[in-house]
């Protein structure tokens, strides 16, 4: 594991967090955010509904699929390319 | 009925889109069956209307059937295919008055098979939980409620923009050439959107009225 570089305040880290979760930091970027996530509750509860949201949305919605969506596609594309 | 036969394992879009464009039918409904499900969620939320959601995904897979002899091999198809399925919801929404996300009659049949393991959840379990474990709060109906609540708050260039990246997986790269844009301002504006809507789920499950 890498050394963290210049340690990073709350408001540092919200702004490190679309990289952080992509894996874009370089490496002690990284570990400076998980250090202060170590010892920060709230950054470490910011970082959980972060990650969450998008996934939540995505399940979601997902969720709301119709089960015969997959029949009446296929019965709508033989009916119009007629196969 | 339809039977859906099982995919083959292991057999890229790029096989199955030479295939189909050869003539192999099969081959093109492997394809749809492949996407149908994330095509669907992607149309539906930006729609926000089942109805429409299906007449999008139809579109979208019909379009796919009529260019696949122009389909440009050196971007993934599926790339391809959420591009064509965002820009179809994109122009359907805006060819119609905008409805509220909230038209429970429209999604009650498909809300019915989300409903919560703990219906007995109180709105403060599902907060506190949402403070602490995001995960672990879920299922409760009160963050599902503020789901669909926070995602409708969104404008819809940005939440096409979120679905497209969380449901249909587009690299950063082909979300800036879908947007016309650099991929250093898509991270950024993806990072702003998913700043917001944890901000609009927060506020939702703390009760605080929306902005």
């Amino acid at each position: 594991m890498s050394n963290p570089s210049r340690p990073v305040d709350c408001q540092q880290l919200v702004e490190l967090l679309g990289d952080y979760v992509d894996n874009q930091l370089a490496p002690d970027q990284r570990a400076s955010v998980d250090h202060h996530m170590n010892q920060c509750a709230p950054c470490m509860a910011f970082l959980r509904q972060y990650k969450f949201a998008p996934q939540a949305v995505r399940d979601h919605l997902l969720k709301a699929v119709p089960v015969d969506l997959e029949d009446r596609l296929l019965s709508f594309l033989k009916n119009r390319t007629k196969r | 009925m339809l039977v859906s036969l099982p995919e083959p394992p292991d057999v890229g879009d790029d096989v199955l889109v030479e295939s189909a464009r050869q003539g192999d039918y099969a081959a093109f409904e492997t394809l749809v069956r492949r996407h149908q499900r994330r095509v669907y969620a992607v149309a539906l939320g930006i729609v926000k209307n089942p109805a429409e959601a299906e007449e999008v995904a139809q579109e979208t897979f019909l379009s796919a059937f009529e260019h696949l002899d122009g389909f440009r091999g050196e971007a993934r198809f599926s790339t391809w295919l959420f591009r064509v399925a965002s820009n179809h919801a994109l122009m359907k929404l805006r060819k119609k008055k905008p409805e509220p996300w909230g038209d429970v009659t429209d999604l009650e049949p498909s809300l019915s098979r989300a409903q919560s393991r703990s219906e007995g959840t109180s709105p403060f379990d599902a907060l506190s939980q949402w403070a602490r474990r995001p995960d672990e709060a879920a299922d409760a109906n009160e963050v599902q409620d503020a789901l669909s609540g926070a995602l409708d708050a969104l404008a819809d260039d940005d939440r096409a923009l979120l679905l497209m990246r969380s449901i249909a997986e587009s690299s950063h790269e082909a979300l800036a050439e879908r947007f016309e844009t650099t991929v250093p301002a898509i991270k950024s504006r993806l990072h702003r959107i998913r700043l917001q809507l944890r901000g609009l789920l927060d506020e939702r499950l703390r009760g605080k009225p929306p902005p």
